[in-house]
């Protein structure tokens, strides 16, 4: 592979002070899987404000190429989601994570539901993470097939990977990503079943360490040519697109 | 065979926790032969087997089908799997097979029996399996209260190897690092499915470098995805080789 390109990292403080959540921790980290580009969201605004943390994200990748800002939105606070979506697409984001598992609410939830409207109007690409199972189900139902915004799916493991399988092959737009992609025959699995043009490389950092999903793909039985898509070309093509 | 980051063909390794049958999610490696190609391909000398249909199902049952399976093949081990909630067919498991070369020590699943590792029909197990022939025992060690139950049973068998399989969880696995640290039989396996950054250079620093192992999960995790983690984990090449292999294969006497 000639580089990992990660869709999936955020960094900031580790209030439980277990892990070294800083940039500076990702990127030597990084550096050591071959991961070379990064979207990446501040954990200020996923954990304290998200208008804060934005403008941290933005300042975090003032001048650097290989970093792309990733935005987030808390629909506990923001309940007039179609115009932050409108905000965050004049300040020049085109990436969108929520983070419903840091700040418990559910798929069902009004407050998400505007921020999915708003999307429609500028398809910002969206980053979920899917926890339990039935969730990407009821997610599949609340989106619906022909929205114009591509939705990539975070942290789904071996518990989540039938409904994943059967979700994806439903909706064209719904993108995984590898984190937590952990079974011995996952990546083959997926590229025979839909394609390896759906999976995205993600590290889950600072919750999980890059290395294993790196070390993972490296180690997959598909082509050298799967594998660039999924360690970078698929995301490049997803960002050409905003 | 894995080249990556000074990590070479040259590393021997031994997969003290993985499992030999199904599991519940869309997982074709199945059989033994499967199990073996994953194994060469990750450099595995050694894979320690537990049945998941005696785990998730039937004890005994499980445990015949497994003996039979790994019956003279090279590579692959056993650990005897027993149910609390059959104290005297549980002892039966251990006096069939416990002893035999093949069988590596025991494997003790609280969460599939609902016994936690403190309960004292366990212990009693345990000690009726130490008493009969000392091999290490395997627990499933998950979150705070798998690392509190297993601290419990510790200090009740001081003298008993326990390894905790995943190290208590991403969550919990400092306070399991400190049992191991304190308790000269606690030993720390590092399959997850969620692997923190820093967890194992921590872990290895708190309860020390002999004290760590590796497992995989395997079929349920991808032993390439937990050698990513361990490999990126900033340990010398010489940590490297005893957390793969040396630990085991003097724990277990290999």
């Amino acid at each position: 592979m000639e580089f990992l390109f990660d869709v999936n990292a955020c960094c900031g403080f580790d209030r439980l002070g277990r892990v070294d959540a800083s940039l500076e921790a990702f990127w030597d980290l990084s550096k050591r899987v071959e991961v070379q580009k990064a979207c990446i969201c501040s954990l200020k605004g996923a954990f304290y404000d998200y208008s804060e943390g934005n403008e941290e994200t933005l300042r975090i990748c003032e001048g650097r190429e290989e970093l792309f800002p990733v935005a987030t939105l808390d629909p506990r606070r923001c309940w007039q989601g179609e115009k932050e979506v409108k905000r965050l697409w004049q300040r020049g984001f085109r990436l969108l994570r929520l983070f419903p598992e840091l700040q418990d609410w559910p798929y069902r939830y009004k407050p998400f539901m505007k921020i999915l409207t708003g999307l429609v109007e500028r398809p910002l690409l969206l980053l979920l993470p899917i926890r339990d199972l039935g969730s990407l189900t009821e997610l599949s139902h609340l989106i619906p097939p022909g929205a114009p915004f591509p939705v990539v799916l975070l942290g789904v493991g071996y518990r989540l990977l039938s409904e994943a399988l059967s979700v994806l092959a439903e909706r064209e737009r719904f993108y995984l990503e590898t984190s937590r992609l952990c079974t011995p025959d996952a990546y083959e699995l997926f590229s025979q079943e839909l394609g390896s043009q759906r999976l995205l490389f993600g590290s889950g950092f600072p919750f999980t360490n890059p290395g294993a999903p790196a070390f993972a793909l490296r180690q997959a039985l598909i082509s050298t040519e799967n594998k660039e898509r999924i360690s970078h070309a698929n995301l490049e093509g997803l960002l050409a697109k905003l | 065979m894995p080249t990556w980051r000074g990590y070479s063909p040259s590393f021997r390794i031994i997969d003290i926790h993985a499992h030999y049958g199904q599991w519940p999610f869309p997982i074709s490696i199945q059989s033994l032969e499967d199990i073996e190609e994953l194994m060469c391909k990750n450099n595995i000398t050694y894979c320690f087997l537990s049945s998941s249909l005696a785990i998730t199902y039937d004890f005994v049952m499980g445990n015949a089908e497994l003996m039979d399976a790994i019956k003279g093949r090279k590579g692959f081990k056993a650990y005897i799997v027993v149910n609390p909630n059959y104290p005297s067919l549980s002892q039966k498991e251990i006096d069939k097979y416990l002893c035999k070369r093949e069988v590596v020590g025991l494997k003790i699943h609280p969460v599939y029996t609902g016994r936690p590792l403190d309960d004292p029909v366990v212990i009693e197990l345990i000690k009726y399996s130490w008493r009969k022939c000392p091999k290490p025992i395997l627990l499933h060690t998950w979150g705070r209260e798998g690392v509190e139950a297993a601290a419990k049973l510790s200090s009740s068998l001081p003298r008993v190897v326990l390894i905790l399989g995943h190290m208590g969880g991403p969550l919990h696995w400092p306070a399991a690092a400190e049992l191991a640290r304190e308790r000269e039989g606690v030993y720390l396996e590092i399959c997850s499915s969620t692997l923190p950054p820093g967890r194992i250079k921590e872990a290895v620093r708190i309860a020390g470098v002999e004290k760590v192992l590796f497992g995989s999960d395997l079929p349920l995790l991808n032993p390439a995805f937990v050698l990513g983690d361990l490999l990126s984990s900033s340990l010398s090449r010489e940590e490297l080789e005893r957390v793969l292999y040396l630990n085991a294969s003097s724990l277990f006497a290999m």
